[in-house]
């Protein structure tokens, strides 16, 4: 971003200050992004939801209603700010935003693209279960403050609920590092990259993937582990007192960190915004017609041929940063739909069959998973003579081989 | 037993969950919306809907059907039918002075169509009643009769009638009552719009003993009127 700056033209300034400018702007595109993430993801809630029941949604705003967030906002930005008495008026007022910021902290590691990185962390994955603890700060804070029981059962049942699934998530999570031997976010996706489809990491790592799915619909509190606000038990759990823009912020919380957290599946598990551009499918198909080089033939050399004159366009250009974009924030809804997909189907389940889960299964199930992953990784790395069979077709084609 | 105990949870437990997301994707999926969009478009009530009791009109003489009998005051349960009448000196037949329906208590319950005799009553089918003034929610016979046109026929249904046919809005195109005529929020329908603090004029029977003048014994010189509510 620095040298981006510097390029064009400002290079009078100093570093220092380069520095501070990037940030700036890096700090507002990701709250931009994160702000049009929330109202996309909200508007698609309620049409998937309405989908799912038959019926249409929000219609009236905007095309078909997908604009309806925005006079949600509104709405609720105008709106007064009622407070109880006997409120813990510091954390009641600071809680919401508390939550704001670890969720929109999500956004500054994900790697949008090629180099697409607001801050390339190299200890990418604490970091994100770093700031996961923020949101339960806030939601206990909010809880606390409120001076409500109901907002304090909430309270209490979130921060178990988090605090128990963190582990299990952290856990999930170390079956892809260990693949790669990087917790930068960057080096995973790129790890990716070489096989196309089958190198995506949810092949070898399935086991994890789904351990990774269910854990992060519990931290994120959505249903069917939506017990922090569990509606017909705890009124609305731990916002319950909470009104105006200091509630819009725990909606914008919830959404932000649910976009942030399918970003992040996207790019462990689905290859980040790895896909195929234009360049890729031209030279896949010219390779498909001359058989791999088994049989060539004219139309399969005229097409390698076009490739070959275009990928310069589309591996180097910005066409190449458009397609990665483009594939990420498909991948990226992909988790976001599914997120929404379960909710709609799932019951909500008991605070005991929430732990008993949590704890009983899907922890020993990652465990299991790093272990099989070690073993696997151990034998594919240092056993390269490994004579072509079975077993070892298997662990090749599952992406364990190391290069 | 430990280990297959939990596999077979497991497995038991994500055949569940397929199962559960393959039906709401077939729903999202396969079944179109079934949403009406109220204000722009109507949905046809069920043949059984229970709206606002009209008056209906004998079309083949275009005489209304109510005799005054009485039946549906002495049925509704919350009274809210006011009946009038007189007896005409002549043909010895009752003749309702004021027959009306308040609608702001109203619980439609469907008595007084059971009750009359003459099949003289109807539950409309209109679900717009809600009116600015509370004192327009007072529909008269006019009102009753004018609303009640569209249900009207000339013929009455025989008992053999299918059970499901259409509902007799024949007479819809002739009269030409429109839905317009019960979804005026102002609530005139017919008459003109009720003053502001209007208090209805107490026929003499109704009057307190106190109120009661020689002139309002004169006038009433017909036999005695019934009231109800």
């Amino acid at each position: 971003m620095v040298e981006f700056l510097q390029s064009i033209g400002l290079d009078f300034l100093s570093v220092t200050a380069l520095t501070w400018i990037a940030a700036f702007i890096k700090g507002t595109l990701i709250l931009v992004w994160s702000l049009a993430n929330f109202g996309i993801a909200m508007v698609l809630e309620r049409k998937v939801s309405a989908w799912m029941q038959n019926r249409v949604g929000p219609w009236r705003s905007g095309l078909h209603g997908w604009i309806q967030f925005l006079p949600d906002l509104f709405k609720l930005f105008k709106k007064e700010y009622i407070e109880p008495r006997n409120i813990d008026k510091p954390l009641f007022v600071i809680a919401p935003f508390i939550g704001f910021l670890s969720a929109c902290l999500i956004w500054l590691i994900v790697p949008m693209g090629p180099g697409g990185t607001a801050m390339d962390l190299d200890i990418g994955i604490i970091f994100i279960a770093a700031i996961t603890g923020y949101d339960v700060v806030a939601i206990f804070m909010s809880g606390w403050g409120s001076n409500n029981k109901y907002s304090l059962l909430g309270a209490m049942r979130g921060a178990a609920q988090m605090i128990s699934y963190e582990v299990t998530l952290v856990m999930s999570i170390i079956g892809v590092v260990m693949m790669v031997g990087s917790l930068k976010l960057s080096d995973i996706v790129q790890a990716q990259a070489s096989h196309g489809l089958l190198g995506y990491f949810a092949w070898p790592q399935i086991i994890g993937f789904g351990v990774y799915l269910i854990a992060s619909l519990a931290e994120l509190n959505r249903a069917p582990f939506d017990l922090a606000e569990a509606e017909s038990e705890l009124v609305s759990g731990y916002h319950t007192e909470y009104s105006g823009f200091r509630w819009a912020v725990f909606a914008l919380t919830e959404y932000i960190h649910l976009v942030g957290w399918s970003a992040i599946a996207a790019s462990l598990f689905l290859g980040g915004w790895h896909g195929p551009g234009f360049y890729e499918v031209v030279s896949g198909l010219g390779n498909l017609l001359q058989g791999f080089g088994a049989f060539p033939n004219s139309v399969a050399g005229a097409i390698l041929n076009y490739s070959a004159s275009i990928e310069a366009v589309w591996t180097v250009g910005w066409l190449h940063y458009v397609v990665g974009l483009v594939w990420f924030i498909l991948k990226t809804y992909l988790f976001v739909f599914l997120a929404m997909w379960i909710r709609w189907t799932l019951p909500r389940v008991r605070i005991d069959q929430l732990m008993d889960l949590g704890w009983k299964f899907l922890l020993p199930v990652s465990l299991f998973n790093i272990f099989i992953t070690g073993i696997l990784r151990y034998v594919a790395v240092n056993v390269t003579a490994l004579p072509i069979h079975i077993g070892s077709l298997t662990i090749r084609l599952l992406g364990f081989w190391a290069n | 037993m430990g280990l297959t105990n939990f596999l077979g949870e497991a497995i038991r437990a994500g055949k569940s969950f397929a199962t559960g997301l393959s039906i709401t994707f077939k729903e999202m999926t396969m079944r179109p919306a079934i949403t009406v969009f109220y204000p722009d478009e109507k949905d046809n009530v069920p043949a059984w809907f229970r709206g606002i009791p009209l008056q209906k009109t004998d079309l083949k003489t275009g005489e209304y059907k109510c005799t005054s009998c009485a039946m549906c005051v002495e049925a509704c349960p919350v009274n809210v039918i006011t009946l009038e009448w007189h007896q005409d000196p002549v043909t010895k037949k009752k003749v309702a002075d004021r027959y009306a329906i308040d609608m702001s208590r109203c619980m439609l319950c469907n008595y007084c169509i059971e009750a009359c005799p003459f099949d003289s009553l109807v539950m409309g089918y209109d679900y717009e009643l809600s009116k600015v003034d509370p004192e327009n929610l007072v529909y008269e016979f006019e009102d009753l009769l004018r609303l009640g046109l569209k249900y009207s026929s000339a013929e009455q249904p025989g008992p053999k009638a299918k059970k499901n046919a259409t509902p007799p809005w024949v007479f819809h195109e002739l009269t030409g009552a429109t839905e317009a005529d019960i979804q005026d929020t102002k609530g005139f329908l017919g008459r003109a719009p009720l003053a502001k603090g209007y208090e209805p004029e107490l026929k003499p029977q109704f009057q307190t003993k106190t109120e009661e003048t020689a002139p309002a014994q004169a006038e009433a010189g017909t036999p005695s009127g019934e009231e109800a509510n």
